[in-house]
């Protein structure tokens, strides 16, 4: 077997393809049933039902129309040959005259023939009994006109030959025929239905038997009316049985009941009326018994699909909500990983019993998968190996299995994973790419056989599909984050830590857990003429690369003005000035200071930016002076403020991002930071940053990007 | 979801833009486009930040980007009811200086 072919079928038709049935008899065949089944009906109507009377039940009549209607047009011809042969025969051999027989033949091939002929007008395919319009047009033109055009040539044939009152006759051959053709070929188009739909269970002969249980009894007394008893059967049958057992039931009773006449039995026997009148009576009785059946069980037929329709919607309701939900889920986000986890989390349980999501790894090398209950499968995380992920990926198409045996031979290896989940049928889907190439697949798995059905496929690809877009903007975004982040890492100057004379330096740049929040935040530590050191604390408003470059631009341009300008104040003046230059640079915050280790005075400024901390042994407190507006803002008056320095003192300064977060007064934050700096102390910057960062940020999820740098300031050995 | 919220309604004469919930990066173009509209619709803009639990840079970046914008035009934007954090931010940043409402 090739391998292609052991993954299933193509397409879902495949699936759905009626097994080959009756419909694909041969010729033969049928003929050879016709024949029987003919010749065995009317044999019944001389010997059974007919001695006394000529208002026979004729089931032959309903034997030819079901044949023509289960059969192709181009057989119709040879049926009726055959019809009209058995016809011709069992009527001589019964002794009637064989110079008329062939009227009685005409007769019985021209109504059947009539029947099918209209119904065929109105219902070409399957005939469907439990269909308003389906029942109406098998009565009015099998029941109805069909045996009314019999009849007629039946009547003259009587006429004619034994001169029999003509309309007696016709009426009394409508009676029969019509009766044989609701019983035989209701029974018939019944059963031939029920292939696709309701199952009929095992139990129908139970159904039967009672039918004729009740009809015994009803025309066993004579005098005694319980003929009704098989009324109560049918209609109990026809309400909670599928159609055929209540067709069957009704196909005994009428045999059942014709029989108990003939012999001397039941009701209609002692009614003192002529042979004709009872038989006619007794058919009557019986096709509106049926028709009610009948209707009842087109009744409670559309009751239940109205009551299936109200739940499936009320599942695709549900479906739909939870899709909403799902949906959004997705379109928040942002990574690969989020979305296969709101996937396996929220979606592939709306379909299936368990499954999971495969997405192919950004390099191409291998496979990351996620799964409903959260555990890990045993799916190897490689391209090369033989599971339905990658099978559906290579193909590029739904592999789809139906059976646990099935499933077993397309993939041996991963047999112990599906017995131990319980797996027995599934489906995997690709998920599309850009190009026809798969981003990865999505499993349905069943804990039955077969449970992937049509709708499961179409959710299956829909869920994929959306599963492929979601993947398709974040695979984007996480490119375009990571280069904004390199970006941003590449601008950062690398401070070379303690490389100054006079202070030691550790800083600490953490990007935005929230991709869409990443912004433009730096610092740099750089040396000035007269052995002073500068050091600057940036945040630029604006997200992605824009913000990257706009930082980087500002950065440049601060060390550039502080190499000439007088004071911090000047460097926030002529940097505010420069800034008008750089697009996206309005309301960014500034700090900057310079640091003069021989007279151990610092300066410093702030345009908006978050003031710094000052940490002098244990004791820590905000700089809060030398303050002005963000850059871009508009004419303002810069202004700084001085200190002079302890040794070993440690300036703190950082980003928004450290002190506030939604749901913190600022304050509060800031008040912890000095708190945690004070207890620490200022002995070492090197374990000072990262004790702040934890104490800080901790586990938390980053809602933007944070900057940190601490700069001590050591005894100026150096410095002279 | 946040419950970020931004409505404009008009008095005499002025415009008060009501903000609520959080102001980042997520609604800084609601934020930006609402009171724009608000600075060519009228002279005066009020906005009443009172309902505003979080402020961030973005946010800033709107209320003085809105500021700018009067300005060209002669007319003015002020915040009302800032509390908190939220003042403490404005403060911090100077930009509350920038959007004091006229005396």
């Amino acid at each position: 077997m090739s391998a292609p072919a052991s993954y299933g079928p193509d397409r879902l038709s495949d699936l759905d393809r009626p097994a080959a049935g009756a419909g694909t008899w041969p010729l033969w065949r049928v003929l050879a049933l016709v024949v029987i089944f003919y010749a065995a009906g009317a044999s019944l109507a001389f010997l059974g039902f007919g001695a006394p009377s000529i208002v026979v039940l004729f089931l032959p009549a309903g034997i030819t129309l079901s044949a023509l209607l289960l059969n192709p047009r181009t057989r119709w011809p040879w049926i009726l040959l055959a019809v009209a042969v058995t016809e011709v025969v069992v009527d001589v051999s019964h002794g009637m005259s064989p110079r008329w027989v062939w009227g009685f033949a005409l007769a019985n091939t021209a109504e059947p023939l009539i029947g099918a002929l209209l119904l065929r007008r109105y219902v070409p395919g399957d005939v469907d009994l439990l269909r308003r319009d389906h029942l109406a047009a098998f009565l009015a033109c099998c029941v109805g006109a069909g045996p009314a055009a019999g009849s007629l040539i039946g009547a003259t044939m009587l006429a004619l030959s034994i001169g029999l009152p003509w309309p007696q006759s016709v009426v009394s051959f409508w009676a029969g025929d019509a009766t044989g053709v609701l019983v035989v070929a209701g029974c018939v188009l019944a059963w031939w239905h029920s292939r696709h739909g309701r199952p009929v269970g095992a139990r129908w002969p139970l159904g039967m038997a009672l039918a004729v249980l009740a009809t015994v009894a009803g025309f066993w007394p004579p005098h005694v009316p319980l003929f009704y008893l098989p009324i109560p059967v049918l209609f109990a049958l026809a309400f909670t049985q599928p159609l055929p057992v209540t067709m069957t039931a009704a196909l005994a009773t009428t045999v059942t009941a014709n029989l108990m006449t003939s012999t001397g039995h039941g009701p209609w026997v002692s009614a003192g009326t002529s042979d004709q009148w009872q038989t006619l009576t007794l058919q009557v009785f019986l096709v509106s018994t049926i028709l009610g059946a009948l209707l009842l069980a087109v009744g409670v037929a559309e009751r239940d699909l109205a009551r299936r329709d109200t739940s499936l919607e009320r599942e695709a309701r549900l479906r739909l909500h939870a899709l909403q939900v799902l949906t959004t889920d997705l379109a928040t986000a942002a990574t690969s990983e989020a979305i296969a986890q709101a996937i396996v989390r929220e979606g592939i349980g709306l379909a299936a019993d368990q499954g999971s999501a495969a997405i192919i790894s950004p390099g191409g090398a291998g496979l990351m998968l996620w799964t409903t209950g959260g555990r890990p499968a045993g799916v190897p995380g490689s391209l090369d190996a033989d599971t339905p992920h990658t099978a559906a990926i290579r193909l590029r198409r739904p592999v789809l299995h139906q059976t646990r045996q099935d499933i077993e031979a397309a993939f041996p290896q991963m047999a112990p994973d599906y017995r131990a989940l319980g797996i027995h049928s599934g489906v995997c889907v690709p998920i599309p790419g850009d190009d026809d190439a798969p981003l990865g697949a999505l499993t349905f798995g069943f804990h039955r056989e077969h449970g992937v059905d049509a709708d499961v496929l179409s959710f299956a690809d829909a869920l994929a599909s959306l599963t492929g877009q979601a993947l398709r903007r974040a695979q984007t975004y996480e490119q375009e984050i990571s280069a904004a982040h390199q970006l941003q890492q590449a601008l950062l100057p690398v401070v070379a830590a303690d490389g100054l004379p006079g202070v030691r330096v550790s800083a600490d740049y953490r990007p935005a857990d929230l991709a869409h929040q990443v912004g433009g935040d730096w610092y740099d530590v750089f040396a000035l003429p007269g052995g002073r050191i500068g050091f600057a604390v940036g945040d630029v408003v604006g997200h992605h690369v824009t913000a990257a470059a706009a930082m980087a631009r500002l950065q440049s341009a601060l060390r550039f003005v502080a190499q000439t300008a007088r004071h911090p104040a000047q460097v926030l003046d002529d940097l505010d000035r420069a800034s008008a230059v750089i697009p996206d640079s309005m309301m960014a915050t500034v700090g900057f200071a310079d640091y003069d280790p021989v007279t151990r005075l610092l300066r410093f400024a702030c345009a908006g930016h978050p003031p710094p901390l000052l940490v002098t042994g244990n004791d820590a407190r905000f700089l809060w002076d030398g303050r002005s507006l963000p850059l871009g803002v508009g004419a303002t008056a810069r202004q700084h403020a001085e200190c002079v320095l302890a040794d070993q003192a440690v300036v703190v300064w950082y980003t928004d991002g450290l002190v506030e977060r939604p749901g913190q007064h600022i304050a509060a934050s800031m008040q912890r930071l000095a708190d945690a700096a004070g207890r620490h102390g200022s002995g070492d910057a090197h374990a000072l940053r990262p004790h702040l960062m934890r104490h800080m940020v901790g586990d938390r999820t980053l809602g933007d990007d944070t900057a940190i740098l601490c700069v001590q300031f050591t005894p100026a050995a150096h410095g002279g | 979801m946040s419950d970020f919220q931004i409505r404009t309604a008009t008095h005499a004469g002025r415009i008060v833009v009501s903000v609520a919930g959080e102001c980042d990066l997520r609604h800084r173009d609601e934020m930006t486009t609402a009171l724009e509209a608000a600075v060519r619709a009228a002279p005066v803009v009020a906005v009443d930040l009172g309902a505003v639990r979080f402020l961030d840079s973005s946010g800033l970046h709107a209320l003085v980007s809105a500021r700018q914008a009067a300005s060209r035009r002669d007319g003015v934007v002020y915040v009302v009811n800032a509390t908190g954090t939220v003042a403490m931010v404005l403060e911090m940043t100077g930009v509350l200086q920038l959007l004091r409402p006229p005396a």
